[in-house]
């Protein structure tokens, strides 16, 4: 036997391992727009029947529908903004595996006649996860926190100030709440396996420079990563077509601000050799100067979800169209942040 | 093997590499925070003087870095230069908080937004940073007035939990 022919069956189970990766990471991603869109059904369906969860320092709930109901109770009527990051994932046999990831959750009750309720959480899952009929599904899941800050009572301003008419009329706008649930299946068909999961990374990294360089204003590179016939869909009816058109818009949008975007649990599909689509949950923050007179605050966060298709032109992966809603929107606080960090010695 | 199959699996390493230097950051373990690193890593952190040596960089960050963190990392862009050497890029949302002011009991710490551009080295098979340049976008001093003591309107278990 040759060497070539040793090494296929290895490859073979390499290649296994990053689809039940990619299977995994994809499934976590399901489980917060699930969560935060409030599609029970879907929730429900990430688990195995006998999953046990472990929620701080509770007593263990034993069952994916006792579970279901809980996390129903305790949310359903909120707003609530999970996002996951940095999963480091074990898999221990072709049916089972473990692993842990970092959260960042915004989850606000109705406010009483004191002010706002709710935390903002910074949290670790650790999970297992079982190979269920061909689908991977969570089977046991813990979460702790390494902190939780209750929400400020002060109430947010009702409308953002600053920035062009479109960041107040989203204020308007049908917010995501039920979002049609895709598969989000790994690459598939037959062609090459393990250049299809890479063609999954350059587009990851495409999003990660159109973040990066539009934080930056670099106009020129943020160009480039549109098909010239780039069509964007900003949630009833803000519609743009065209590369030039959308790179200008964004240009005088944000003249001026500053801005920080983040991107996250992407799922890529590839849906054929130059053709795929994917879905990121984004959290944005823009920031205008601040009013001259009052020193009030203007801007806004958002926390949102981007459907987008991406095309391969002359050899290079390209975002070729795009659809942005939010699921919330927050006003800065009025208020001027203080001009030093105190405490930061170094 | 295929090259496409050994840069996925390279990937993998380094996002898991850098995963791992969150967990232990925040987690304050520094003995595994230390193993994340080539010996003779070069860190520049904005414009302070620069950190040569991981021993050196771990006793820093030990003493500087806030009581209480989180460090969230997000949309890494890896380049290889040669089987054992690649380049990163990472976007940072990171909370550090020192205790409150003694006196005043205003809180004292920052939200902050930041950039990593990294190099990796692959040695006896495992990827460790080898070099660290972190580049703040914007560091939101946190207001003074102290937090609420408890988190209202959620199921009880949140109302009780110590903050």
């Amino acid at each position: 036997m040759t060497d070539a022919a040793a090494e296929a069956p290895v490859q073979e189970l390499q290649v296994q391992e990053l689809l039940d990766r990619k299977a995994i990471r994809e499934l976590k991603a399901r489980y917060f727009r699930s969560l935060d869109t409030k599609d029970w059904d879907a929730f429900r369906g990430l688990f195995t029947d006998d999953a046990r969860f472990g929620l701080l320092e509770a007593d263990p709930i034993e069952g994916a529908d006792a579970f279901v109901e809980f996390t129903r109770g305790a949310l359903d009527g909120t707003t609530t903004v999970h996002h996951g990051h940095t999963p480091e994932i074990t898999i221990d046999s072709p049916t089972e595996a473990r692993g842990s990831w970092v959260l960042h959750d915004y989850v606000e009750w109705p406010s009483d006649p004191g002010g706002r309720r709710g935390m903002e959480g910074f949290g670790r899952y650790d999970e297992t996860y079982r190979k269920v009929d061909g689908d991977w599904k969570i089977a046991t899941w813990r979460l702790g926190y390494l902190r939780m800050d209750a929400l400020p009572r002060e109430p947010l301003p009702d409308v953002p100030l600053g920035g062009p008419d479109i960041v107040r009329e989203d204020q308007e706008r049908p917010m995501v709440r039920s979002l049609a649930a895709d598969p989000g299946h790994a690459a598939s068909g037959n062609g090459d396996l393990a250049q299809q999961l890479l063609d999954v990374e350059k587009i990851s990294e495409v999003k990660a420079r159109y973040f990066r360089f539009v934080d930056d204003q670099d106009w020129e590179a943020w160009r480039e990563l549109f098909t010239d016939d780039f069509i964007v869909d900003l949630a009833d009816g803000y519609h743009i077509e065209g590369a030039d058109n959308w790179v200008a818009a964004v240009r005088e949008m944000t003249t001026g601000s500053r801005t920080v975007h983040h991107g996250h649990m992407q799922e890529i599909t590839i849906d054929g050799p130059t053709e795929a689509h994917g879905r990121w949950a984004l959290a944005d923050y823009l920031e205008w100067p601040s009013d001259a007179e009052t020193g009030e605050r203007h801007g806004v966060k958002g926390y949102g979800d981007e459907q987008e298709t991406y095309r391969k032109v002359d050899g290079v992966w390209k975002i070729a169209s795009m659809r942005l809603s939010y699921l919330r929107f927050d006003s800065l606080p009025r208020t001027p942040l203080p001009e030093r960090v105190a405490g930061l010695e170094v | 093997m295929s090259e496409a199959l050994q840069e996925l699996l390279d990937r993998e390493a380094i996002k898991e590499l850098k995963a791992r230097y969150f967990r232990f950051v925040d987690a304050k373990h520094w003995d595994g925070f230390r193993e994340v690193f080539t010996d003779d890593v070069h860190v520049q952190i904005m414009d302070l003087e620069p950190i040569d040596g991981a021993d050196t960089f771990v006793a820093f960050v030990r003493e500087a870095v806030g009581e209480r963190t989180a460090h969230h990392g997000h949309m890494p862009e890896i380049d290889f230069d040669s089987p054992t050497e690649a380049r990163g890029i990472w976007s940072l949302a990171d909370y550090v908080e020192w205790a409150p002011d003694q006196e005043t009991g205003e809180r004292r710490g920052f939200k902050g937004y930041a950039h990593y551009h990294e190099t990796y080295r692959k040695v006896d098979g495992e990827w460790k940073i080898a070099g660290l340049r972190l580049v703040y976008r914007r560091m939101d001093p946190l207001y003074p007035e102290p937090l609420p003591e408890q988190i209202l309107g959620g199921p009880a278990l949140l109302e009780e939990a110590t903050l």
